[in-house]
């Protein structure tokens, strides 16, 4: 079956995390419903961005500009450091994605970091903190095919 | 008879408070000194923190001040064999103790 574009550039993004070195480690989860246990943690958790995707006209022979924001939250465990170590999974995932062949070929348009904020709870010394980042993904697709980029770049895949 | 002073009675209250109420032993290790039992009120509510994407519990320790006369940061209370350290001391208007908790790592 064939998946819009949006799901191939989530399904890019979370093989992207999963498949680069940061501390979460197999600790990815897309579209995650439930609260994460905190033995899960360090944790990536990767959502469409509340602002969801934005579309305009790009050529008059129907190929529109999608705008496409996913919001990147890197969670860690409680402690005295967590957002130090907050900042650093954040540093992990912002290379892991800038640096994915396989996302700059599904985002024609570029892949850049929009906003990034530190989300703490607790107070005093107990502390949990998410990095919050925001991703936009621009694409070019044919209004009558999502699912299918339009203006294709040669470049390879992630390795 | 005088009337006994507050503090007594508040005492004479806390202690059968703690003797009826409790519902855990902690082993106490403070920075200085013997480590002992102690009778708390333990309660590990569940939370949702960080912006609502993480569930977990926030521990708290309610004691009597005639048994952890201070209650220092980061001194260990072992409850139901789980190490905690004291994270936050707030002492409550009625004479006990909540221990913030943190699990020892």
């Amino acid at each position: 079956m064939a998946l819009h574009l949006q799901q191939q550039i989530l399904n890019a993004l979370k093989t992207r995390l999963l498949t680069s070195v940061t501390a979460a480690g197999s600790s990815v989860f897309l579209d995650r419903v439930d609260p994460l246990d905190s033995d899960e943690l360090p944790a990536i958790v990767i959502e469409e961005s509340p602002e969801g995707e934005a579309a305009e006209i790009y050529t008059i022979s129907g190929v529109e500009r999608r705008t496409y924001l996913v919001m990147v939250s890197c969670v860690v465990k409680d402690g005295e450091d967590a957002a130090a170590a907050a900042r650093a999974l954040g540093l992990q995932a912002e290379i892991a994605i800038a640096t994915s062949q396989t996302l700059t070929r599904l985002a024609v348009l570029g892949v850049r970091l929009t906003a990034s904020t530190m989300v703490s709870s607790g107070e005093g010394e107990r502390r949990m903190a998410a990095r919050q980042q925001r991703w936009q993904f621009e694409y070019l697709v044919n209004a009558q095919t999502p699912d299918s980029q339009e203006f294709k770049v040669p470049v390879g895949s992630d390795k | 008879m005088p009337i006994p002073a507050f503090a007594v009675l508040e005492n004479r209250a806390n202690i059968a408070v703690m003797a009826r109420l409790s519902n855990a032993v902690a082993w106490y290790t403070p920075a200085v000194g013997q480590p002992k039992d102690v009778l708390v009120i333990f309660d590990a509510d569940y939370q949702v923190v960080v912006d609502g994407m993480v569930a977990t519990t926030g521990p708290v320790a309610v004691c009597s001040p005639l048994d952890i006369p201070s209650a220092k940061n980061r001194e260990l209370l072992v409850i139901r064999g789980v190490t905690y350290e004291i994270v936050e001391t707030m002492a409550d208007s009625a004479g006990l103790t909540p221990l913030r908790l943190r699990v020892k790592v």
